[in-house]
């Protein structure tokens, strides 16, 4: 086998381990984290129409917390993104040293 | 000496310099502490000042302007890193004079003179959750942490 086939095998082996331990359970949390939100939603929603029915708040009120909480959604989306992004340089940081790794061990 | 280098090296040597030409650039801006202290802090202030809200607008409309200052410099510190967009974006959404958070409060503060407790209360909570987005994405630059509104009250 060449040095450059060697490079690939050690490359592969290094690459399949890193996202194994640096990606692992994301997606889980980023579900678990989206359904935790929708179910603060609801819960807020269910408070607000009490409140509404009470005569405690009025329907501006009411349209208000619903507008305002869609813009909070919005920001939570940003979170969302911006931990993905953080996850994804963490991996390529940790790539670039699986790189080197492997250039060393066929030179 | 002169040496060969096969097809296959040629190749190699390119997408390795491609590679770590890329990986120079973050995806995302760098953690700051003055970013997450103007986010603490802020989020301190403007939930206090909301909570006058029941007595006259007039009364509080100096520090109301001020906090507004304030939190226009902290979305411009956010604004200068470089890749920093989506912190900058979330200030953004939160302090814009027409949008639904911290605009809407206000100026439905100015119009009326007085609000409903019930309604600032619950005004507050989203306040509160939306300067919480932003403390999470900031505290998250530097490690990984569970954020404490997450699946929070």
């Amino acid at each position: 086998m060449s040095k450059f086939d060697d490079f690939i095998a050690a490359l592969e082996d290094g690459v399949k381990r890193l996202a194994k331990d640096t990606l692992k359970g994301f997606e889980t949390q980023a579900l678990s984290d989206a359904q935790a939100f929708i179910a603060k939603c609801k819960k807020d929603l269910e408070r607000w129409t009490e409140l509404l029915t009470e005569g405690r708040l009025s329907k501006k009120d009411f349209c208000d917390l619903v507008q305002a909480k869609k813009d909070l959604a919005e920001l939570h989306a940003l979170t969302n993104a911006g931990l993905a992004l953080i996850k994804l340089d963490q991996f390529r940081t940790a790539l670039m040293n699986v790189v080197i790794e492997a250039a060393a061990k066929v030179l | 000496m002169r040496v060969n280098f096969t097809g296959k090296q040629i190749v190699l040597y390119y997408l390795l310099s491609l590679f770590f030409l890329a990986s120079c650039t973050p995806l995302i801006g760098p953690y700051s502490p003055t970013a997450y202290q103007n986010a603490t802090s802020l989020k301190a202030e403007t939930l206090a000042l909301m909570s006058k809200a029941t007595t006259p607008y007039a009364l509080h409309e100096q520090k109301v302007a001020a906090l507004m200052v304030d939190i226009d410099k902290a979305y411009e510190y956010v604004h200068g890193f470089p890749s920093n967009d989506l912190s900058a974006k979330q200030w953004e959404i939160l302090k814009k004079n027409d949008g639904n958070l911290l605009g809407k409060f206000f100026q439905r503060w100015k119009n009326e003179d007085t609000l409903k407790k019930e309604y600032i209360d619950e005004f507050k909570r989203i306040i509160s959750d939306a300067f919480d987005e932003i403390i999470c994405l900031e505290a998250n630059k530097k490690e990984a942490t569970t954020c404490s509104r997450r699946g929070g009250k």
